[in-house]
């Protein structure tokens, strides 16, 4: 611990340093990009906290502390004020989980500021105060939904909730919030309370994977137990936590000074939730261009060869490359095509795609390699291909892209970013690759031909997606737009301090 | 995916609410069973006792009956309230495989307990014959014994089989009692102790023939006394409440001293056995309307939110419990203070029947007035344990227990014209109490079930 504020606060959601994954492994490169500066972090967990992390703390993390948004604090039973605090917060919290906005947010900080270290489960869930907002909360919209599920589900998000506006916050110059949510909202009660600024970074839309789980969460209906099965009962429980999802991920945008995320498609979604436009930016992923620049294209005679790089599962649909590349071997009955990744994740699937390839005779072209090393194959690779039906930003593409392969894509994710360029991107480097509808085998298969029987053409693309990944998704060309993200941040903040 | 947010889930599978249903159910008998046998047996002796009032055999073993009665309920309280609990759960999750376990450990422990307070008591306070003190140590044993089994027959449910057992069992102790007064004290206490011996062996074949399960988790109940002291220490206090009044006014300077050394005030003592047995009546109302329609309305209640009821229809059955209960208050009110007003304007009457002296007419009109009260109080004391308001349960009981003991001292030093008012004074002050507190907390019965006393909550 340090008595001086860290330079930078990381505020993590169910991440770092806990769990290992994509976010998890990102935030530990960016700290240790960011060697000169020093960080604070907070891993906010569910109850109860694990017990074990998978990542061991850089030197430069000088406080890390963990909070549960699934306990509170149990708090004092009686303290001056204690029995109207829940009245006094109920006006402003049902506004609040309704439309997110700062203002009423700003005012439930103000009651509970001058409380912190006395309010806690007592006080604010079960006391016979709070009781009363309960019931007065659930007559106000929620009548004829089941009771004891309301209850439940008010204990839970007031948690939550709660457990956010109460936590011990590190001192700090900038605070940046890792995705929205909890993590989100905490950025923004620092930067309410401190009047340093906060950023946020969004990986994956926050809000809208809440939706999706808030949707599919078929604990909250019940239809077995459930005295009226009516879907307006649980929907509007789901409502309830939808709302406050929305409503969290609405301040935190609001109060942040910026806001970024991997790519352009993200952004549609954050201004849908309120994020002002003129604050938001795009930081994509960077990948370690010099490792996979310095590969030496193959230039001795072969069979032309075409890739897919990933793990053998649906959502990669393995199944439509194969068939592309039926229709592609009818036209160049020698191409030799691979599949790089490992086949052992989801068995049932890769068996079925083994099998297909037996079927449709392609046993002379296509060949699954298992797990290798992706620099030993690269170098042969003429075409990288990519069917998936849901990516964000692949990294293979730019990996391929930076070892000068171009790539044929579905059209998912940022894909088209990737490989046409943003909108106005400057330099104009040109087409890296094709993209093509989803599912669809006589479409990659004709992609793949129009770039494997133009050699000129193929050879154009690689280049383009070289110098494009070269320019815009080098890691080390990343790392300083993070440094100036926190530079400007900071500056951001000066501003406000000298106005 | 980065986010906490949704680990919350597991939240509504949660288990619900309070022990809640039938933990309680069986506790109504529990209450009052033992208490009105022993009114009943020693109210028999006393009409025998003054009817053959010469006979100084029939006055000691009269004393160590009552000795017996007295001190052993008040320390088998604990085992009996706390093996009705692990009893009562056990019914509510629908597995009695710990019962014949927890038998033998209820029995073991109060034979462990009690058998150096008998043994202490017959040899070195009291002076009796050697012959005598084995008997009277016996007896004692046997007596208390036969509180914790009958908790395990009132558990079943099996109340033909209770009072059967306990009616043939003291027709047996009059009958042996009688044949054997030849033999002096040795053969009325040998006697009556052999009828109860054969109530408690009828009840524990009952008993292990219900359960023919091996007994094991011998522990398990131990356990249960760390879990729920609350309500081991209201088993004693109870029973104690019950009797501090006589303990205290044993001490009077009327009380009567015979050579054995075990003092007692039989004419206190009869006039307030014989006032209690006006109690009966309404102990009957009450154990069936709480049984039948307040267990209704209360079931209703736990169902109402378990089967996600909206929050109107949760007050709805709340409100129907108010009723419920006030309903059942009212006519037992009702019923016990005609009763009172009717065996106060006959007492002269019925102090021939019960063969009292005159001298007694204040200290019965008095017991009888109390036993009006008192008869409410258990009434809210049971309805309080149903809804598993332990701390409640014990407050009231403490304050039986201190009134009891603190007014009836203050009669015995303001002289024989108040004796009794203690008694009545306590009963009053109770009831009222009991009332306060049971109005409050069945006001409140919706936080309380989902919140103070909900031990999901409580526990986070």
């Amino acid at each position: 611990m340090s008595d001086r504020p860290a330079d930078i606060c990381l505020i993590l959601e169910g991440t770092y340093p806990y769990i290992s994954g994509g976010v998890s492994s990102w935030t530990h490169d960016l700290i240790r990009a960011q060697k000169d500066l020093t960080f604070a972090l907070v891993s906010l967990v569910a109850d109860p906290a694990p017990s074990s992390q998978a990542f061991e703390l850089p030197p430069n993390v000088v406080d890390w502390r963990t909070v549960s948004v699934g306990s509170l604090p149990e708090g004092k039973t009686k303290f001056s004020g204690s029995r109207d605090l829940p009245m006094l917060l109920a006006p402003a919290l049902s506004i609040y989980l309704q439309q997110g906005r700062i203002s009423e947010f700003k005012s439930l900080l103000k009651i509970l500021a001058p409380v912190r270290g006395r309010a806690g489960t007592h006080s604010l869930l079960n006391s016979p105060e709070a009781w009363q907002t309960l019931t007065s909360m659930y007559e106000g919209g929620f009548k004829a939904t089941s009771f004891i599920d309301y209850f439940w589900t008010w204990r839970a998000l007031l948690t939550g909730f709660y457990s956010i506006l109460l936590a011990q916050l590190p001192e700090a110059r900038v605070y940046h919030a890792i995705s929205t949510g909890y993590a989100g909202l905490l950025a923004a009660r620092a930067s309410v309370e401190t009047g340093r600024p906060s950023v946020i970074t969004e990986h994956g839309i926050y809000t809208n994977e809440r939706r999706i789980e808030i949707a599919l969460a078929e604990w909250l209906h019940d239809p077995g137990t459930l005295s009226l099965g009516d879907e307006s009962e649980s929907g509007g429980l789901k409502a309830l936590w939808t709302n406050a999802f929305s409503a969290y991920s609405r301040t935190a945008y609001e109060a942040a000074s910026r806001i970024t995320t991997l790519y352009r498609g993200n952004q549609e979604m954050q201004r849908r939730d309120g994020a002002p436009p003129q604050k938001l930016a795009i930081i994509p992923n960077g990948i370690d261009v010099a490792r996979f620049s310095k590969i030496q294209r193959s230039t001795r005679s072969r069979r032309p060869c075409v890739a897919l790089i990933g793990r053998v599962v649906p959502i990669k649909d393995v199944k439509t490359y194969i068939r592309a590349v039926r229709i592609l071997a009818d036209s160049v009955p020698d191409i030799d095509a691979l599949v790089l990744g490992p086949d052992d994740e989801d068995i049932v699937y890769a068996g079925e795609c083994k099998a297909m390839v037996q079927q449709l005779g392609l046993a002379k072209n296509l060949t699954f390699t298992g797990r290798v090393k992706l620099d030993e194959f690269l170098h042969r690779i003429d075409l990288n291909v990519l069917t998936s039906v849901s990516e964000a930003q692949p990294l293979v593409v730019l990996e391929a892209g930076a070892a000068g392969i171009p790539t044929v894509s579905t059209d998912v994710g940022c894909c088209r970013e990737l490989l046409s360029g943003i909108a106005g991107e400057e330099p104009a480097f040109g087409e890296g690759g094709i993209i093509t509808p989803l599912s669809n085998p006589t479409a990659i298969a004709a992609a793949m031909l129009s770039l494997l029987s133009h050699p000129k053409r193929l050879e154009a693309a690689g280049q383009a997606m070289k110098r494009r990944v070269n320019l815009f998704y080098n890691k080390l060309v990343i790392d300083k737009k993070y440094r100036q993200l926190y530079d400007e941040a900071a500056t951001h903040n000066s501003r406000l301090e000298a106005a | 995916m980065a986010g906490v947010g949704f680990a919350l889930q597991a939240l509504s599978k949660r288990e619900t609410l309070s022990a809640g249903f039938a933990a309680f159910a069986i506790s109504a008998i529990i209450a009052v069973g033992p208490w009105l046998f022993t009114v009943i047996c020693v109210a028999g002796i006393n009409m025998a006792t003054v009817t053959n009032s010469g006979l100084t055999a029939l006055a000691e073993m009269r004393i160590v009956i009552i000795y017996n009665f007295s001190i052993s309920l008040v320390l088998s309280g604990p085992i009996a309230v706390v093996t009705t609990r692990f009893l009562a759960d056990g019914l509510y999750a629908r597995d009695m495989s710990r019962a014949p376990g927890a038998l033998f450990t209820a029995l073991g422990l109060t034979l462990a307990t009690q058998a150096p307070v008998a043994i202490y008591l017959y040899s070195q306070v009291a002076t009796l014959s050697a012959q005598m003190q084995m008997i009277a140590i016996a007896s004692y044993l046997i007596v208390a014994c036969l509180w914790v089994v009958a908790v395990f027959l009132s558990a079943l449910k099996d109340y033909v089989t209770v009072t059967v057992a306990f009616a043939s069992g003291l027709l047996l102790s009059f009958a042996l009692s009688l044949g054997l007064s030849n033999f002096g004290p040795e053969g009325l206490l040998g006697g009556f102790s052999a009828g109860l011996a054969f109530t408690l062996f009828v009840l524990l074949a009952r008993v292990l023939a219900e359960y023919p399960t091996p007994a094991s988790h011998m522990n398990s109940l131990l356990g249960y006394f760390r879990l729920y002291p609350e309500i081991a220490l209201s088993g004693l206090i109870y029973n104690a409440g019950i009797w501090v009044d006589k303990w205290i006014m044993w001490t009077a300077p009327q009380a009567v001293s015979p050579a054995s050394g075990l003092v007692s005030y039989p004419a206190y003592d009869g006039a307030m056995f014989a006032a209690q047995l006006t109690m009966v009546p309404a102990i009957a109302l009450f154990v069936y309307t709480v049984e039948t329609k307040f267990f209704a309305a209360y079931r209703t209640f736990y169902r109402t939110i378990e089967l996600h009821g909206t929050l109107a229809k949760i007050n709805s059955a709340h409100r129907e419990i108010i009723g419920t209960l006030s309903r059942a208050a009212a006519s037992l009110g009702a019923l016990q203070v005609t009763l009172a007003l009717f065996v106060i304007a006959l007492s002269p009457k019925f102090l021939v029947l019960l063969d009292l002296h005159a001298t007694q007419l204040g200290m019965f009109r008095l017991g009888v007035l109390g036993s009006a009260f008192h008869a409410i109080f258990l009434f809210l004391t049971i309805v309080l344990a149903y809804f598993d308001l332990r701390r409640s349960v014990l407050l009231v009981q403490i304050i039986f227990f201190v009134m009891n003991g603190a007014a009836t001292a203050a009669t015995l030093a303001l002289g024989p014209a108040w004796y009794g008012y203690g008694y009545f004074l306590a009963s009053v002050v109770t009831a009222s109490a009991a009332a306060l507190i049971a109005a409050s907390a069945v006001g409140r019965l919706p936080y309380l079930t989902f919140i103070a006393n909900n031990p999901a909550v409580r526990t986070r």
